[in-house]
Protein backbone atom coordinates (compact mmCIF):
# COMPACT_ATOMS: atom_id res chain seq x y z
CA UNK A 1 0.00 0.00 0.00
CA UNK A 2 1.32 3.48 -1.24
CA UNK A 3 1.10 6.05 1.73
CA UNK A 4 -0.33 9.32 -0.04
CA UNK A 5 2.26 12.52 0.19
CA UNK A 6 0.43 14.85 2.56
CA UNK A 7 -1.93 12.02 4.42
CA UNK A 8 0.67 12.42 7.38
CA UNK A 9 0.09 16.06 7.72
CA UNK A 10 -3.71 15.48 7.44
CA UNK A 11 -3.32 13.24 10.20
CA UNK A 12 -1.26 15.80 12.36
CA UNK A 13 -3.89 18.22 11.31
CA UNK A 14 -6.73 16.44 12.57
CA UNK A 15 -5.05 15.40 15.46
CA UNK A 16 -4.11 18.77 16.13
CA UNK A 17 -7.49 20.36 15.54
CA UNK A 18 -9.08 17.72 17.63
CA UNK A 19 -6.96 18.40 20.65
CA UNK A 20 -8.36 22.64 19.83
CA UNK A 21 -11.47 21.42 20.07
CA UNK A 22 -10.80 19.16 23.51
CA UNK A 23 -9.72 22.27 24.90
CA UNK A 24 -11.94 24.58 23.80
CA UNK A 25 -14.78 22.20 25.45
CA UNK A 26 -12.71 22.47 28.60
CA UNK A 27 -12.88 25.79 28.17
CA UNK A 28 -16.78 26.48 27.84
CA UNK A 29 -17.20 23.26 30.36
CA UNK A 30 -20.27 24.06 32.75
CA UNK A 31 -20.91 27.53 34.61
CA UNK A 32 -23.09 25.20 36.71
CA UNK A 33 -25.25 22.50 37.05
CA UNK A 34 -28.84 21.89 37.14
CA UNK A 35 -29.76 19.94 39.73
CA UNK A 36 -34.16 19.50 40.30
CA UNK A 37 -36.12 19.73 37.34
CA UNK A 38 -40.19 19.38 38.04
CA UNK A 39 -42.61 20.19 35.16
CA UNK A 40 -41.07 21.44 31.46
CA UNK A 41 -37.65 23.06 32.13
CA UNK A 42 -35.93 24.59 28.98
CA UNK A 43 -33.08 26.00 28.14
CA UNK A 44 -32.53 28.21 25.01
CA UNK A 45 -28.68 28.21 23.56
CA UNK A 46 -28.44 30.54 21.04
CA UNK A 47 -30.85 29.49 18.63
CA UNK A 48 -31.61 26.07 19.50
CA UNK A 49 -33.62 24.87 22.71
CA UNK A 50 -32.80 21.78 24.55
CA UNK A 51 -34.49 20.12 27.23
CA UNK A 52 -32.47 19.81 30.04
CA UNK A 53 -32.45 16.85 32.77
CA UNK A 54 -30.46 16.75 36.24
CA UNK A 55 -26.92 16.84 35.42
CA UNK A 56 -27.13 19.28 32.68
CA UNK A 57 -24.13 21.67 32.55
CA UNK A 58 -25.51 25.06 31.88
CA UNK A 59 -23.18 28.14 29.88
CA UNK A 60 -22.71 31.43 29.85
CA UNK A 61 -25.79 33.39 28.28
CA UNK A 62 -28.24 30.33 28.54
CA UNK A 63 -31.73 31.76 28.97
CA UNK A 64 -33.48 28.93 31.47
CA UNK A 65 -37.10 28.51 31.23
CA UNK A 66 -40.09 27.07 33.33
CA UNK A 67 -43.26 26.25 32.41
CA UNK A 68 -46.61 26.33 34.45
CA UNK A 69 -46.36 24.65 37.56
CA UNK A 70 -42.76 23.83 36.59
CA UNK A 71 -39.43 24.42 38.56
CA UNK A 72 -35.64 24.32 38.44
CA UNK A 73 -32.98 24.35 40.76
CA UNK A 74 -29.62 25.39 39.88
CA UNK A 75 -25.78 25.03 41.44
CA UNK A 76 -23.26 27.27 40.01
CA UNK A 77 -19.96 26.78 39.92
CA UNK A 78 -19.06 29.55 43.09
CA UNK A 79 -21.54 27.43 45.06
CA UNK A 80 -24.08 30.07 44.07
CA UNK A 81 -27.69 28.55 44.63
CA UNK A 82 -30.59 29.30 42.04
CA UNK A 83 -33.78 27.83 42.03
CA UNK A 84 -36.89 29.55 39.46
CA UNK A 85 -40.39 28.86 39.99
CA UNK A 86 -43.21 28.51 37.29
CA UNK A 87 -43.13 30.26 34.32
CA UNK A 88 -39.68 32.50 35.12
CA UNK A 89 -37.21 33.06 32.36
CA UNK A 90 -33.90 33.67 33.79
CA UNK A 91 -30.89 34.97 31.65
CA UNK A 92 -27.64 33.67 32.83
CA UNK A 93 -25.35 36.83 31.52
CA UNK A 94 -22.09 36.72 32.79
CA UNK A 95 -20.23 34.15 35.02
CA UNK A 96 -16.40 33.66 35.73
CA UNK A 97 -14.71 32.10 38.72
CA UNK A 98 -11.24 31.14 39.51
CA UNK A 99 -11.40 28.36 41.98
CA UNK A 100 -7.84 29.18 43.44
CA UNK A 101 -8.85 32.86 44.27
CA UNK A 102 -12.36 32.07 44.49
CA UNK A 103 -13.11 35.38 42.68
CA UNK A 104 -14.50 35.81 39.36
CA UNK A 105 -18.09 37.68 38.31
CA UNK A 106 -21.53 36.56 37.99
CA UNK A 107 -24.73 38.71 35.94
CA UNK A 108 -28.26 37.25 35.87
CA UNK A 109 -31.39 38.49 34.65
CA UNK A 110 -35.01 37.48 35.65
CA UNK A 111 -36.78 38.60 32.62
CA UNK A 112 -39.91 36.98 34.00
CA UNK A 113 -41.19 34.94 37.50
CA UNK A 114 -39.43 33.99 40.58
CA UNK A 115 -35.93 33.19 41.06
CA UNK A 116 -34.50 32.62 45.11
CA UNK A 117 -30.83 32.80 45.00
CA UNK A 118 -28.54 31.97 47.73
CA UNK A 119 -24.77 33.77 47.35
CA UNK A 120 -21.54 31.41 46.66
CA UNK A 121 -18.02 32.18 46.70
CA UNK A 122 -17.77 35.28 44.55
CA UNK A 123 -19.98 37.32 47.25
CA UNK A 124 -17.83 36.53 49.78
CA UNK A 125 -14.60 37.14 47.82
CA UNK A 126 -15.30 39.86 45.63
CA UNK A 127 -19.03 41.08 45.95
CA UNK A 128 -19.05 44.32 43.57
CA UNK A 129 -18.49 41.35 40.81
CA UNK A 130 -22.51 39.96 41.02
CA UNK A 131 -25.18 41.59 40.04
CA UNK A 132 -28.67 40.23 39.56
CA UNK A 133 -31.58 42.14 37.51
CA UNK A 134 -34.80 42.25 36.03
CA UNK A 135 -36.19 45.06 33.62
CA UNK A 136 -36.54 48.03 36.19
CA UNK A 137 -33.76 47.07 39.47
CA UNK A 138 -30.09 46.05 39.97
CA UNK A 139 -29.36 44.13 42.85
CA UNK A 140 -26.28 43.82 44.64
CA UNK A 141 -25.31 41.51 47.27
CA UNK A 142 -23.84 41.08 50.33
CA UNK A 143 -23.83 37.33 51.68
CA UNK A 144 -26.89 36.50 51.93
CA UNK A 145 -30.55 34.83 50.28
CA UNK A 146 -33.30 36.48 48.50
CA UNK A 147 -36.38 35.84 46.20
CA UNK A 148 -36.86 38.68 43.46
CA UNK A 149 -40.02 38.24 42.01
CA UNK A 150 -40.58 39.98 38.23
CA UNK A 151 -43.78 40.30 36.02
CA UNK A 152 -41.01 41.02 33.45
CA UNK A 153 -43.55 44.25 32.27
CA UNK A 154 -40.72 47.11 33.03
CA UNK A 155 -41.32 50.81 33.02
CA UNK B 1 -70.58 50.31 17.36
CA UNK B 2 -70.51 47.41 19.20
CA UNK B 3 -66.49 46.52 17.73
CA UNK B 4 -65.45 50.40 18.58
CA UNK B 5 -66.41 49.96 22.43
CA UNK B 6 -65.05 46.56 22.36
CA UNK B 7 -61.84 48.57 20.97
CA UNK B 8 -62.04 51.16 23.24
CA UNK B 9 -62.17 48.99 26.37
CA UNK B 10 -59.31 47.04 25.32
CA UNK B 11 -57.40 50.62 24.99
CA UNK B 12 -58.54 51.58 28.08
CA UNK B 13 -57.39 47.85 30.06
CA UNK B 14 -54.14 48.17 28.62
CA UNK B 15 -53.64 51.63 29.98
CA UNK B 16 -55.09 50.88 33.46
CA UNK B 17 -53.04 47.31 33.27
CA UNK B 18 -50.17 47.93 36.06
CA UNK B 19 -47.96 45.39 36.50
CA UNK B 20 -47.08 44.39 40.06
CA UNK B 21 -43.49 46.06 41.03
CA UNK B 22 -40.52 43.85 40.75
CA UNK B 23 -39.77 42.98 44.25
CA UNK B 24 -37.26 41.58 46.35
CA UNK B 25 -37.51 39.50 49.89
CA UNK B 26 -34.73 39.19 51.61
CA UNK B 27 -33.95 36.10 53.89
CA UNK B 28 -32.43 34.60 56.88
CA UNK B 29 -30.11 31.84 56.31
CA UNK B 30 -30.23 28.35 58.14
CA UNK B 31 -28.12 29.88 61.36
CA UNK B 32 -30.20 32.85 61.31
CA UNK B 33 -27.95 35.54 59.89
CA UNK B 34 -28.62 38.09 57.21
CA UNK B 35 -27.11 39.52 54.66
CA UNK B 36 -27.98 42.58 52.83
CA UNK B 37 -29.20 43.47 49.58
CA UNK B 38 -29.15 46.87 47.64
CA UNK B 39 -31.61 47.61 45.61
CA UNK B 40 -30.92 50.27 42.35
CA UNK B 41 -33.38 51.85 39.80
CA UNK B 42 -32.69 55.45 37.87
CA UNK B 43 -34.62 56.73 40.63
CA UNK B 44 -32.98 55.65 43.66
CA UNK B 45 -31.31 53.42 45.92
CA UNK B 46 -32.58 51.45 48.89
CA UNK B 47 -30.60 48.63 50.97
CA UNK B 48 -32.57 45.92 53.15
CA UNK B 49 -30.78 43.96 55.89
CA UNK B 50 -33.61 42.41 58.08
CA UNK B 51 -34.72 38.95 57.45
CA UNK B 52 -38.02 39.26 55.71
CA UNK B 53 -37.46 43.11 54.81
CA UNK B 54 -38.75 43.47 51.33
CA UNK B 55 -38.17 46.33 48.42
CA UNK B 56 -40.59 46.63 45.70
CA UNK B 57 -39.45 49.50 42.38
CA UNK B 58 -42.88 51.96 42.61
CA UNK B 59 -44.15 53.72 39.36
CA UNK B 60 -42.37 56.33 40.04
CA UNK B 61 -38.93 54.26 39.72
CA UNK B 62 -38.31 54.88 43.45
CA UNK B 63 -37.54 52.18 45.65
CA UNK B 64 -40.10 51.75 48.11
CA UNK B 65 -39.26 49.04 51.42
CA UNK B 66 -41.64 46.90 53.01
CA UNK B 67 -41.77 43.22 55.51
CA UNK B 68 -43.62 40.45 54.66
CA UNK B 69 -43.18 37.51 57.43
CA UNK B 70 -42.40 33.81 57.52
CA UNK B 71 -45.23 32.51 56.85
CA UNK B 72 -46.45 34.63 54.08
CA UNK B 73 -43.02 33.67 52.28
CA UNK B 74 -43.69 30.03 53.05
CA UNK B 75 -46.99 30.39 51.44
CA UNK B 76 -46.34 32.49 48.58
CA UNK B 77 -43.13 30.72 47.36
CA UNK B 78 -42.95 26.94 49.23
CA UNK B 79 -42.60 25.76 45.50
CA UNK B 80 -39.54 28.12 44.63
CA UNK B 81 -37.69 27.51 47.56
CA UNK B 82 -38.44 23.54 47.35
CA UNK B 83 -37.13 23.62 44.05
CA UNK B 84 -33.85 24.97 45.75
CA UNK B 85 -31.00 22.01 45.43
CA UNK B 86 -29.21 21.49 48.67
CA UNK B 87 -26.28 23.39 50.06
CA UNK B 88 -23.11 22.36 49.08
CA UNK B 89 -21.13 20.47 51.94
CA UNK B 90 -18.05 19.82 52.79
CA UNK B 91 -16.00 17.28 55.12
CA UNK B 92 -13.01 16.88 56.83
CA UNK B 93 -11.34 13.15 57.19
CA UNK B 94 -8.00 13.21 59.21
CA UNK B 95 -5.18 10.88 59.09
CA UNK B 96 -2.47 8.56 61.02
CA UNK B 97 0.60 10.62 60.57
CA UNK B 98 2.82 9.58 57.47
CA UNK B 99 -0.07 7.25 56.48
CA UNK B 100 -2.74 6.97 54.03
CA UNK B 101 -4.97 5.11 56.70
CA UNK B 102 -7.88 7.10 58.22
CA UNK B 103 -8.36 7.95 61.94
CA UNK B 104 -10.64 5.78 63.86
CA UNK B 105 -12.76 9.33 64.57
CA UNK B 106 -12.93 9.86 60.40
CA UNK B 107 -14.96 6.57 60.07
CA UNK B 108 -18.24 8.78 61.17
CA UNK B 109 -17.47 11.44 59.22
CA UNK B 110 -17.45 9.10 56.18
CA UNK B 111 -20.75 7.89 57.06
CA UNK B 112 -22.30 11.26 57.07
CA UNK B 113 -20.22 11.80 54.11
CA UNK B 114 -21.83 8.87 52.42
CA UNK B 115 -25.39 9.38 53.85
CA UNK B 116 -25.48 13.08 52.46
CA UNK B 117 -23.97 12.01 48.61
CA UNK B 118 -26.82 9.63 48.95
CA UNK B 119 -29.48 12.37 48.67
CA UNK B 120 -28.07 14.33 46.58
CA UNK B 121 -29.51 14.22 42.68
CA UNK B 122 -26.32 14.13 40.58
CA UNK B 123 -23.31 14.81 43.20
CA UNK B 124 -20.29 16.66 41.97
CA UNK B 125 -17.70 16.20 44.09
CA UNK B 126 -14.42 17.36 45.40
CA UNK B 127 -11.41 15.58 46.54
CA UNK B 128 -8.71 17.39 48.30
CA UNK B 129 -5.44 16.06 49.90
CA UNK B 130 -3.51 17.79 52.34
CA UNK B 131 -0.47 16.57 54.64
CA UNK B 132 1.43 18.33 57.58
CA UNK B 133 4.78 19.57 57.48
CA UNK B 134 6.83 16.46 59.12
CA UNK B 135 8.95 15.25 55.99
CA UNK B 136 10.01 16.90 52.88
CA UNK B 137 7.79 19.19 50.53
CA UNK B 138 7.90 16.65 47.62
CA UNK B 139 6.98 13.74 49.59
CA UNK B 140 4.23 15.30 50.92
CA UNK B 141 2.54 16.13 47.15
CA UNK B 142 2.67 12.89 47.13
CA UNK B 143 1.06 11.91 49.85
CA UNK B 144 -1.47 14.27 49.85
CA UNK B 145 -2.48 13.10 46.39
CA UNK B 146 -2.54 9.37 47.70
CA UNK B 147 -4.76 10.51 50.53
CA UNK B 148 -6.93 11.78 48.18
CA UNK B 149 -6.97 9.04 45.86
CA UNK B 150 -7.92 6.50 48.71
CA UNK B 151 -10.76 8.51 49.85
CA UNK B 152 -11.77 8.86 46.36
CA UNK B 153 -11.43 4.74 45.89
CA UNK B 154 -13.07 4.48 49.14
CA UNK B 155 -16.37 6.13 48.45
CA UNK B 156 -16.59 4.14 45.27
CA UNK B 157 -16.32 0.93 47.30
CA UNK B 158 -18.82 2.07 49.29
CA UNK B 159 -21.39 2.50 46.18
CA UNK B 160 -21.31 6.12 45.60
CA UNK B 161 -22.29 7.73 42.32
CA UNK B 162 -21.35 10.87 41.83
CA UNK B 163 -21.58 12.88 38.26
CA UNK B 164 -18.02 13.61 38.58
CA UNK B 165 -15.29 12.94 41.20
CA UNK B 166 -12.34 14.77 41.20
CA UNK B 167 -8.86 14.47 43.34
CA UNK B 168 -6.19 16.82 43.64
CA UNK B 169 -2.85 16.92 46.19
CA UNK B 170 -2.03 20.36 47.69
CA UNK B 171 0.79 18.95 49.94
CA UNK B 172 1.56 21.14 53.11
CA UNK B 173 0.94 24.48 51.28
CA UNK B 174 -2.17 24.83 52.29
CA UNK B 175 -2.65 24.15 56.04
CA UNK B 176 -5.73 24.35 58.57
CA UNK B 177 -3.50 25.44 61.34
CA UNK B 178 -0.13 27.17 60.44
CA UNK B 179 2.92 25.59 61.54
CA UNK B 180 6.54 25.67 61.28
CA UNK B 181 8.58 23.10 59.28
CA UNK B 182 8.78 19.92 60.67
CA UNK B 183 5.22 20.01 62.96
CA UNK B 184 3.31 16.58 63.35
CA UNK B 185 -0.15 18.77 63.24
CA UNK B 186 -2.66 16.23 63.05
CA UNK B 187 -5.87 18.97 62.04
CA UNK B 188 -3.38 19.13 58.95
CA UNK B 189 -3.32 15.92 58.01
CA UNK B 190 -6.61 15.70 56.24
CA UNK B 191 -8.82 14.91 53.07
CA UNK B 192 -11.31 17.74 52.59
CA UNK B 193 -14.21 16.51 50.44
CA UNK B 194 -16.62 18.94 49.00
CA UNK B 195 -20.00 18.05 48.30
CA UNK B 196 -22.50 19.57 46.15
Amino acid sequence: MRIRPGSWARTCLCGLALLLCQQALADIAGIGTIKTITGEVQVQRGAATLTPVPGFELQEQDVVRTGAASTVGIVMRDKTILSAGASSELRLDKFNFDNKTQTGAMQTTLRKGRLSAISGAIVKHSPEAVQFKTSTMTLGVRGTEFIIETEGGGS
Amino acid sequence: MEAAIFAIAVGLAALLYQPAPDKVVLLPGPDGAVGRVIVTTPKGEQEISHAYETAAVQQNGRVETGSASAESVAERYGALLQARPARPASYLLYFVSGSDELTPESQTALAALKQDVATRPVPEILVIGHTDRVGAAEANEALSLQRAQMVADLLRQLGVQPKSLDVTGRGERDPLVPSADGVDEPRNRRVEVSVR
